[in-house]
């Protein structure tokens, strides 16, 4: 496991770097927090002032940033002004909606375009291959959020068969004992069929919307990579041996294509933690996203810093997953046995 | 008279291509008997590959196969249904390619490789169809195939690599083997090295090979027969000793006119003047060498040119033969 030690050591210069951009980004945010935070346009330049030193606004930057480090390092992401929580409180409480609903639409998106690219690959010219073209160009082209309320338009105000989009469950509904956080999970844990049924019906438009995006590159990328190694020699010569269609497939072919597809895997991951934020915003969906666009708004630092480093994290985490799948795939690395 | 093991009759395999239809292969008769190399030689594009191919059904969608028979075991394998030709390959004709590691799956250990085509063709327990991989290691003089077998293609050298390919072609026992310049890219010496192993085991096993290169000198070592093709069709077929001895057609005369001599290193076809047309030509004559030949006369623009015997076992397709 030694690539794994050498990545994980490479990861910490990049954090350092994250966390140095998050707080000199947020600090050239336009407006005064304190003034913000006074909460009243009348409040006198004393009450300002005393806020600001409260903050630690007063402070040089560069002692602000050893503060802001020294607290990062005991889990302290700040205050926020909003909410009146701990930053890392209202991370840990929103995570799981945004993680139901990306991980719910990578999936979506990884069970569509693989199938779909490999069918088009394996009969050039054929139904699936002609979709995976269409879609290659009028997937790109639809802003995510554009997409979302075309959909809400559709299937909720013109046919109404979708429900409100108002987050996760029903306002009134109880939500389901809290055990993963994913409500798909816990109404299922709870046996409670009817509550599963009800969040599946929440979760598939936003989902749709963000795996919409994510199909067309995942879908060419698997057909021009099925493609590339179905035409290579040693897939001709595995047919002249007479092994079975399915194994030249699945096994010979699909093996080899795997590295750049789990590569698009990482990077479809990546861009949908970034739309997240406007889908959330558009379905009222109440996670990480929405929380950080509030803050935003309101000028609230330390939320969004704290988004941004959670991000950030995640990011980091899901390159290094992709480079231990393709060290996994690809034996010619010897990455994960010998060093 | 010796058991005939393949017999190829009036073989034509055209592709549609963006110019127009290019008839690469037309009318090549050819044959195999038990026991038997025949080498098939000619210059880069002459169609050896592609008739090759067009036996095993191995074409790219672009090909047609437009006439002909391949009778194997008594089957037309241009009849046989895409099922039951998958289970004669590789078990009962096989075929080496050139550039033997890129045929050789890249990551996947080449003893597993070997493996599959066994368990494709002869399942059973795991230990055995293991024991049997090694086996069909060690009679490629593999040295250490324990070691050998769990390693990746590109660990081996290229050498190495050609020998693990022919083990997993004949690792089933084929009756057939088809060669397709299988030492191009070795050097001479494991070039020499492959190829007198796959002899001995044609030899001592009793199987047909069709050897395919453009190296006349390489031919004329190993194979009993050649068939000299040009521009897609075949222009002469006869015993080794009586090629060199008397090629009749003139598009052999001028490629053994160019051979080096044989005390010099084993290389590839020096080019016999003029090139051959371009295989696209709605036009082409019934002699695809007529316009490149000295001897053309108007004769050589009638249809209907085939082999004719101009000696025992020796055929020539040319009006005007040497
Ligand atoms: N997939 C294809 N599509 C179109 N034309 C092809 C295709 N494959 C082969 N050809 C054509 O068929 C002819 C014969 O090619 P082939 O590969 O059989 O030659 P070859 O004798 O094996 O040559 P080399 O010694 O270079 O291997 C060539 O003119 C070639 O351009
Ligand atoms: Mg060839």
């Amino acid at each position: 496991m030694s690539l794994l030690a050498r990545r994980l050591f490479g990861v910490v210069p990049t954090l350092l770097g994250v966390v140095v951009v998050t707080f000199v980004l947020t600090r050239l945010l336009p407006g005064d927090p304190a003034a913000f935070f006074a909460n009243s346009p009348t409040a006198d330049a004393a009450t300002i002032a005393a806020i600001r030193q409260k903050l630690g606004l007063d402070l040089p930057l560069w002692q602000q940033f050893l503060l802001y480090l020294g607290a990062l390092l005991r889990g302290d992401l700040g205050q926020s002004i909003v909410t009146g929580q701990p930053v890392a409180a209202d991370l840990l409480r929103l995570l799981p909606a945004s993680a139901e609903l990306t991980l719910a639409a990578f999936a979506m998106a990884v069970l569509v375009a693989v199938p779909l690219g490999m069918a088009a690959a394996l009969r050039r010219g054929s139904l699936p291959d002609h979709l995976c073209r269409l879609l290659g160009t009028a997937g790109v082209s639809l802003p995510t959020f554009v997409s979302g309320l075309l959909l809400i338009h559709l299937f909720y105000y013109r046919f109404g068969i979708a429900p409100e989009p108002i987050g996760r469950i029903d306002p009134f509904a109880i939500p389901p004992p809290a055990m993963t956080g994913f409500f798909l999970a816990d109404t299922l844990l709870a046996g409670d069929l009817r509550g599963f049924a009800a969040a599946a019906r929440q979760i598939v438009l936003p989902a749709v919307t963000m795996a919409l995006f994510a199909i067309a590159p995942l879908a060419r990328v698997t057909r021009a990579s099925m493609l590339g190694v179905l035409g290579s020699d040693f897939i001709r010569a595995a047919r002249a041996n007479g092994l079975r269609r399915r194994k030249i497939v699945l096994s010979y072919a699909l093996r080899n294509a795997l590295l750049p597809i789990v590569t698009t895997l990482g990077m479809i991951f990546s861009g949908m933690l970034g739309a997240n934020v406007l889908v959330e915003r558009v379905f009222a969906w109440p996670g990480v996203g929405s929380y950080a666009l509030d803050a935003l708004v309101g000028l609230d630092y330390a939320p969004v810093q704290g988004f941004v480093l959670v991000m950030a994290g995640l990011f980091i985490g899901v390159n290094l997953l992709v480079d231990l799948a393709c060290a996994a795939i690809d034996p010619r690395a010897r990455l994960l046995s010998d060093a | 008279m010796s058991e005939a093991l393949l017999s190829v009759r009036d073989l034509s395999v055209a592709f549609r291509t963006r110019g127009g239809t290019l008839r690469a292969v037309e009318g090549v008769s050819f044959g195999v008997v038990k026991g038997e190399i025949l080498g098939i030689v000619g210059e880069s594009g002459s169609g050896k590959s592609v008739t090759a191919l067009a036996l095993l059904g191995l074409l790219d969608a672009a090909a047609h196969v437009t006439s002909g028979r391949v009778v194997f075991g008594g089957q037309d394998l241009l009849l046989l249904g895409q099922a039951a030709l998958n289970g004669l390959r590789g078990a009962e004709l096989s075929i080496v390619f050139q550039n033997p590691r890129a045929a050789l799956n890249p990551i996947r250990a080449v003893g597993a490789q070997i493996a599959d085509v066994i368990a494709r063709h002869d399942p059973g327990p795991a230990a055995a169809i293991r024991a049997r991989m090694l086996d069909a290691l060690r009679q490629m003089r593999i040295a250490d195939p324990e070691h050998r077998a769990a390693a990746l293609p590109h660990e081996l050298s290229g050498g190495l690599c050609q020998r693990i390919g022919i083990a997993m072609a004949l690792a089933c026992s084929p009756r057939l083997l088809i060669a397709d310049e299988p030492t191009t890219g070795l050097d001479v010496t494991t070039q020499a090295a492959v190829m007198d192993l796959l002899r001995d085991t044609v030899r001592r096993r009793g199987m047909g090979a069709v050897l395919i290169t453009h190296d006349l000198a390489l031919a004329s070592a190993y194979c009993d027969r050649i068939v000299v093709m040009h521009a897609g069709q075949v222009v002469e077929d006869a015993p080794v000793a009586s090629l060199f001895a008397r090629p009749r057609h003139p598009y052999t005369a001028a490629l053994l006119g160019g051979m080096p001599s044989r005390a010099e290193s084993i290389d590839a076809l020096v080019p016999v003047p003029g090139s051959p047309p371009d295989l696209r030509r709605a036009d082409l004559p019934p002699c695809r060498f007529s316009e490149r030949c000295g001897r053309r006369q108007p004769l050589c623009a009638t249809p209907g040119l085939r082999l004719g015997e101009q000696a025992p076992g020796h055929r020539v397709a040319c009006r005007l033969p040497l």
